[in-house]
């Protein structure tokens, strides 16, 4: 096996939403970063960035603006990660983002401060905070429009009857078109899918099915597999071709806007590793660490490379049980990297309700990392373990995101603050000032 | 002239024939190996007589082939030899009877129409991939063929329409001169025969019942209607119009010379070109194929002498399991094809350098043993073995240092098939499909199972249903979906596991 030493500011574990975000930022206040993980989790993604999309916690009451939402939930919650620092940041962290995608090629259309509803592949509608440009003509769905909706035979997941039977109520006409291109496959994978699209001559063929289907639509709803890369002019084409106005329907994962937002954040690092600011160690696990007063010891190790990585600090984004960030053993759950405290049910049966559908939800989705304002993990008596460990995203505690739809904004939200706050306490000394922005 | 020609290339191909023998033994590394081949007399009399492996391989190359190979066989015995088998089986025979003449016309264009499906099939099949070059040096005999069958024709054609020999065969059996009828002849034959007489005669309902008769009493007995000779009988309507020139320079003569020795130069070139396969395919057909005692007891008994039995039909390259590789990667060194003409290279000495070897080692290596292409051969060559001698040659010519590491050996350490912890964590998410290359290639008849299927078979502990899906021998080892997993599975490192267990597991 090859070993290497590197140095850094900064190491990020974990390569999910939270840690590109915390890459991203560190690469761009000129921090030299390295980011070790497996950033495969990014195909869950939907694409669609959530602030808040439900609160008090009545699913009846979906948000249309979340600032509202968010006054209450600092009132009732005072421990969420959201109530730690308020609506200013958790805006500037998106902007951020946005920002830094778009310059990858990835357009979001900028935030009006207020939730859009996104129509999903079950034919319900989701608030969320930020959409795609491929997506956001869904809010033209009105109950005078006429919506045509396709599907692909083999394209699992996807069916536009079952949108159209959800949607009929609420509109006037909706029709269906089925498209069936390889008629020896039954077995349709969106990425396959995704990558034909990217072929002009495939291209003209859709459209034409689409023009030949002799319905009256003015709207076309399609599944999100317009393309891997340049989504948003092979949409634009699309809707020349067939003079409709065109959105994306975000699928089931492995969902392609998910691996656009994984190619877009790899794209950006791949630019700054040429200046040797960002490296990325793909699926490496962290075998062992030292901790010392002003730096970190690591090793890493993938399949063909053990890697000894000096940082001042580190930012956990390792997030929770399915990646591995928490293991949940039979008594108790444990954090795996750095063995931190995890705030976390007094006992095994607490940590589910009985009822599935409990309006206050599971205990267990509320365990994690306890922090300080900062997202800096502190132990049971509430002093910080390290200056310079930081956690962010899905492993702080008190953060039911699956349930107050907010995952993105609170992975953005402290990553932004923790690399913000790391640069400011240690802004990189004066023979290093060629890295400052 | 027609004996001296006959017996020189006779000789010569006599003397090609033991040539080349001599020259594949010498090449031949398995000789001493030969005793322990044992012959499958039945199926290779079978293969060689109706070409069943051609069949089974495809139907329009079997028609095209029979065509040409049925009707040359009945040419070469009942007409180029018809001295020493026809006359011998048949008392009446004569070239111009029914149902002799009919049956060399009908011979003479099914190899016609075999050998211009040859051609089109040979340009269409260049067409299809601009990747694999149609090569054009191997239509040699094809032409050659087609040109003797043409020569033929144009013959028989020009005797039909010549007015000498009417005039010698009268002289010969009729016996009869101006006085005695020879013009009611003329007149019946110019219209019934084809025949262009240099003044024209003049034809009347008298003259051609006087003809008809006279037609009867000597002619008949060995001139059949000429219609039966269906092709010569259009040609011969297209000669008329320059049929007294032609008579006059006795064209049929020349032409008689040009149709005989294009036969003896096919005869000559017949160890020399891709003809030569006539021989070595029931040889090949004859030998039985490699079985698993064979691969036991590392017997790898490939004679390089059937591998001359090639026609570079590439049927082998249409099923390879690493046709998705030569696709995608766009790699041709996979091919078998390609690969059997690397193998004819090195044993021919020819000189290779060392990055053109390692080439050729690690595309073999791409190999998976699937045993697709000498299912198919249809000359029956043992490819599979062929594979393995390669693979033994390159690991001693081509140094160490360049080889890849030993999978088996990993296996060994990891026991990657049997503990569950190595796929136990999958979710079923369809990563690796969707990010499987040849998923995105292959259509579902040519791949059954994608990688997550086969994962989720290991979770249900069907592996042996697991080891012998399509899947497992069409990975191209491109480590997309290990790379791409979530759950950190080795989902390629698990296929090759199954490729190298085999039903074993």
């Amino acid at each position: 096996m090859k070993k290497q030493d590197i140095t850094c500011d900064v190491l990020i574990i974990g390569a999910g939403f939270a840690g590109m975000a915390a890459c991203a930022r560190a690469s761009e206040l000129g921090l030299k970063t390295i980011m070790a993980g497996n950033s495969s989790q990014l195909y869950f993604a939907s694409g669609l960035f959530d602030f808040l999309g439900v609160y008090p916690l009545d699913p009846a009451t979906l948000l249309t603006n979340p600032e509202t939402g968010l006054d209450l939930l600092k009132k009732e919650m005072p421990d969420h990660p959201y109530s730690k620092t308020g609506l200013k940041p958790i805006l500037n962290s998106f902007d951020f983002i946005i920002d830094y995608l778009r310059s990858a090629g990835l357009e979001y259309e900028t935030s009006k401060g207020r939730n859009i509803s996104v129509l999903t592949a079950a034919g319900t509608f989701k608030p969320t905070f930020l959409v795609p440009e491929t997506i956001k003509k869904c809010q033209m769905i009105k109950r005078n429009k006429n919506l045509l909706i396709i599907d692909f035979k083999g394209l699992t997941g996807f069916s536009a009857k079952q949108i159209a039977a959800r949607l009929k109520k609420k509109l006037n006409s909706i029709h269906t078109l089925s498209i069936e291109l390889v008629p020896d496959k039954t077995v349709l994978p969106p990425m396959h899918l995704a990558s034909m699209f990217e072929n002009d001559v495939f291209l003209e063929k859709i459209a034409k099915k689409i023009c030949n289907c002799g319905c009256q639509a003015d709207l076309l709803g399609i599944p999100a597999v317009c393309g891997i890369n340049k989504s948003l002019n092979i949409l634009t084409k699309l809707e020349k071709m067939t003079n409709l106005d065109i959105f994306e329907i975000p699928m089931m994962p492995p969902s392609i806007p998910g691996l656009r937002l994984k190619n877009a954040f790899e794209k950006q690092f791949a630019k700054q590793f040429k200046k040797k600011r960002v490296q990325f160690l793909s699926q490496t696990k962290i075998r062992s660490q030292i901790i010392n007063e002003n730096e970190f010891i690591l090793n890493a190790v993938n399949q063909n490379m053990e890697t000894r990585i000096e940082a001042k600090c580190v930012v956990l984004a390792s997030g929770r049980f399915q990646s591995g960030g928490l293991y949940a053993h039979r008594k108790q759950i444990f954090e795996t990297v750095f063995n931190l405290p995890v705030h976390q049910p007094e006992h095994r049966n607490l940590w589910h309700h009985r009822n599935l559908f409990e309006k206050q939800g599971h205990l267990i989705n509320t365990s994690g990392i306890e922090t300080d304002n900062v997202f800096r993990p502190v132990d049971t008596n509430g002093s910080i373990i390290h200056k310079n460990l930081y956690a962010a995203g899905a492993i702080l505690a008190h953060n039911d995101w699956t349930r107050l739809k907010s995952g993105s904004g609170v992975s953005a939200l402290s990553a932004f603050t923790a690399v913000n706050d790391f640069y400011n306490s240690h802004r990189p000394s004066a023979d290093n000032s060629n890295y400052e922005k | 002239m027609f004996d001296i020609s006959l017996y020189i290339s006779l000789s010569l191909a006599l003397a090609g024939i033991l040539l080349q023998i001599f020259k594949l033994n010498k090449t031949s590394s398995a000789r001493h190996k030969l005793k322990n081949l044992k012959f499958n007399i039945i199926s290779g009399l079978f293969n060689t007589i109706f070409q069943i492996k051609l069949f089974k391989a495809s139907r329009i190359r079997w028609v095209v082939h029979f065509l040409v190979f049925a009707g040359f066989i009945f040419l070469l015995l009942f007409h180029a030899l018809d001295e020493l088998i026809s006359m011998k089986l048949f008392s009446y025979y004569e070239p111009t009877v029914d149902p002799y003449q009919f049956l060399r016309n009908f011979a003479g264009f099914i190899v016609a129409v075999g050998c211009i499906g040859f051609l089109l099939k040979k340009f269409y099949s260049a067409k299809s991939d601009q990747r694999i070059k149609g090569e054009y040096k191997n239509l040699f005999s094809i032409f050659l063929i087609l040109l003797i069958i043409c020569s033929g024709f144009m013959l028989e054609s020009s005797k039909i329409i010549s007015e000498p020999i009417f005039m010698e065969m009268v002289e010969d059996y009729a016996g009869i001169d101006e006085d005695s009828g020879l013009d009611d002849l003329k007149v019946f034959w110019a219209k019934n025969y084809n025949i262009v007489f240099e003044q024209p005669v003049v034809s009347s309902e008298e003259l051609l019942e006087e003809g008809r008769i006279l037609n009867e009493d000597y002619c008949l007995y060995c001139h059949s209607k000429i219609s039966s000779a269906f092709v010569s009988n259009i040609l011969s309507d297209g000669l008329k119009k320059t049929g007294s020139v032609l008579n006059h320079f006795r064209a049929d003569r020349y032409l008689y010379h040009i149709h005989y020795l294009l036969s003896f130069l096919m005869l000559i070139s017949l160890p020399f070109s891709r003809l030569f396969h006539i021989f070595l395919i029931p040889l090949a057909s004859l030998k039985q194929q490699a079985d698993v005692k064979t691969f036991q007891n590392r017997d790898i008994v490939f004679n390089s002498l059937t591998l001359a039995a090639c026609t570079d039909c590439r049927i082998c390259s249409d099923v390879c399991s690493v046709y998705p590789n030569f696709v995608i990667a766009d790699n041709i060194n996979v091919l078998p094809h390609y690969k059997i003409n690397a193998f004819k290279k090195i044993i021919s000495g020819a000189h290779l350098d060392v990055e053109e070897l390692n080439r050729i080692k690690i595309s073999n290596d791409e190999c998976t043993r699937c045993n697709n292409c000498t299912d198919i051969c249809p000359s029956n060559i043992d490819l599979q073995s062929l594979w393995e001698k390669l693979a033994y040659i390159l690991n001693q010519t081509v140094p160490e240092a360049a080889c890849l590491p030993d999978t088996l050996q990993f296996a060994k350490e990891h026991d990657i098939l049997f503990s569950p912890t190595s796929f136990k964590n999958c979710v079923q998410c369809t990563i690796c499909t969707n990010v499987c290359p040849v998923v995105g290639y292959c259509s579902n008849s040519e791949n059954d199972m994608t990688p997550q299927q086969i994962m989720n078979l290991l979770r249900l502990g069907k592996k042996k249903m697991a080891a012998k899906t399509q899947m497992v021998n069409n990975c191209l080892t491109c480590y997309s979906c290990q790379e791409s997993c979530p759950s950190e599975i080795k989902v390629t490192d698990i296929l090759i596991e199954l490729r190298q267990a085999g039903t074993k597991c």
